[in-house]
């Protein structure tokens, strides 16, 4: 399968006595996640489903990126912890797209792409970035394809 | 209050994120079959704000949860009417425990904890925005009304029009606007809708031609109410396309 791991978009500081859930997308922050998109989009990166995190930054997220989207985007509360072998019995459909947070979104690749968790530290996301997985959803049992950030998406999405 | 002052006025979902939660404990507890009726209301109704949103997330969780009351919700209402013939009323009760086993296992899926986190989080409805795509979901009825007067106009196109007169609905009551929706026709499309739950139910079943007396009978009300439906369109499509539904 391919599986597009996405880093939320840059989201407001948090506030005094707001929940961390409650932190929206900046104003920038949903303007540069759209010239993200249109960069997948440029590359014919499109997905079946997504799972995203339930937080208000990756569900903002999520919803910038539904132009992408043929099927659902689903609410999953695994998308907001360490990746579990629940989260991989998730991975079914041929495309997904995962809309989650660091240090989860890291370690989730480091883990598929080498059966390590703790070398997450070698696969590090910007905020709206961009790794794309291919193979079987099992730690160790993918390889990345693509690992993009935020600033070459958006290039490619300008580029005529 | 003047327009301006109006434009700019925000409206919270929490009233019915809060009603979503007591009609889930209601329907956990099963006391009240009215519970089920309240989750789907409010999943329908929360569905609209995302839509005055302008947003696509979190829509097809809504759906999804909606779907498994609806389940228990149309066993409820069919097994509620007393001119049933026996071995339908068997086959529906025997439906509705496993139905009810589905909706707890719904409930208790981190899918849904997910989703009442994510519709806890939810931004303030903008009144200007939120009254342009009212315009939408206005034409959407319309359309679907003038396409609904047809006579080749199927029942699918009646509950399109049933779904999308229900949305124009709710959304004027997030903006805390009395609509002047068309309550018969509304009413008649409900009825509609019955008649044609307890049919696909009996097809479900393969009762159809066991019970056959029963689904012509069945048959001839779903074209009475079609016409029902078509009239009261007739006398509500000056409303509804002048925009006051």
């Amino acid at each position: 399968m391919k599986l597009t791991i996405i880093r939320h978009a840059i989201a407001a500081d948090p506030v005094e006595g707001q929940r961390d859930s409650a932190r929206p997308l900046t104003g920038a922050g949903k303007r540069k996640f759209e010239g993200v998109v249109k960069g997948l989009e440029r590359l014919g990166i499109s997905f079946v489903h997504v799972l995203h995190s339930p937080l208000l930054r990756a569900v903002e997220t999520a919803d910038l990126l539904s132009d992408l989207v043929e099927g659902e985007l689903r609410a999953s509360g695994l998308m907001a912890r360490a990746p579990t072998k629940a989260l991989l019995e998730e991975l079914s459909e041929e495309r997904m797209a995962l809309v989650g947070h660091e240090p989860y979104v890291s370690e989730l690749v480091a883990w598929l792409a080498t059966g390590d968790r703790k070398l997450a530290r070698a696969f590090p996301f910007k905020k709206g970035g961009v790794v794309v997985l291919e193979g079987e959803p099992k730690p160790g049992g993918m390889h990345v394809a693509a690992l993009l950030t935020p600033r070459q998406l958006r290039a490619i999405g300008r580029k005529r | 209050m003047r327009s301006s002052q109006q434009d700019e006025r925000r409206i919270e979902c929490g009233r019915w994120r809060e009603a979503l939660l007591e009609r889930i404990d209601v329907a956990r507890a099963g006391r009240d079959s009215e519970g089920v009726h309240g989750l789907r209301v409010a999943c329908a109704r929360l569905d609209v704000y995302l839509r005055l949103l302008g947003w696509r997330v979190l829509r097809a969780d809504l759906r999804w949860l909606r779907r498994a009351a609806s389940s228990v919700r149309d066993l409820d209402v069919l097994l509620a009417q007393s001119d049933l013939p026996d071995a339908f009323r068997a086959a529906l009760q025997a439906q509705r425990e496993p139905a009810r086993e589905q909706l707890l296992a719904v409930l208790a899926h981190q899918r849904c904890g997910a989703l009442l986190n994510a519709l806890e989080e939810l931004p303030p409805l903008h009144f200007a925005s939120a009254q342009r795509r009212i315009r939408k979901l206005a034409t959407r009825v319309a359309l679907l009304g003038l396409n609904a007067r047809r006579p080749d106009a199927d029942v699918d196109a009646l509950h399109a029009l049933r779904r999308a007169l229900r949305r124009l609905r709710y959304a004027h009551e997030w903006l805390n606007r009395e609509p002047k929706t068309a309550r018969r026709l509304q009413d008649e499309l409900g009825a509609l809708n019955d008649v044609v739950v307890a049919q696909r139910q009996l097809a479900a079943l393969g009762l159809t031609a066991t019970l056959h007396e029963y689904d012509a009978a069945l048959s001839e009300r779903l074209a009475q109410q079609i016409q029902q439906v078509r009239g009261a369109w007739q006398e509500a499509s000056g409303a509804i396309l002048g925009g006051e539904a």
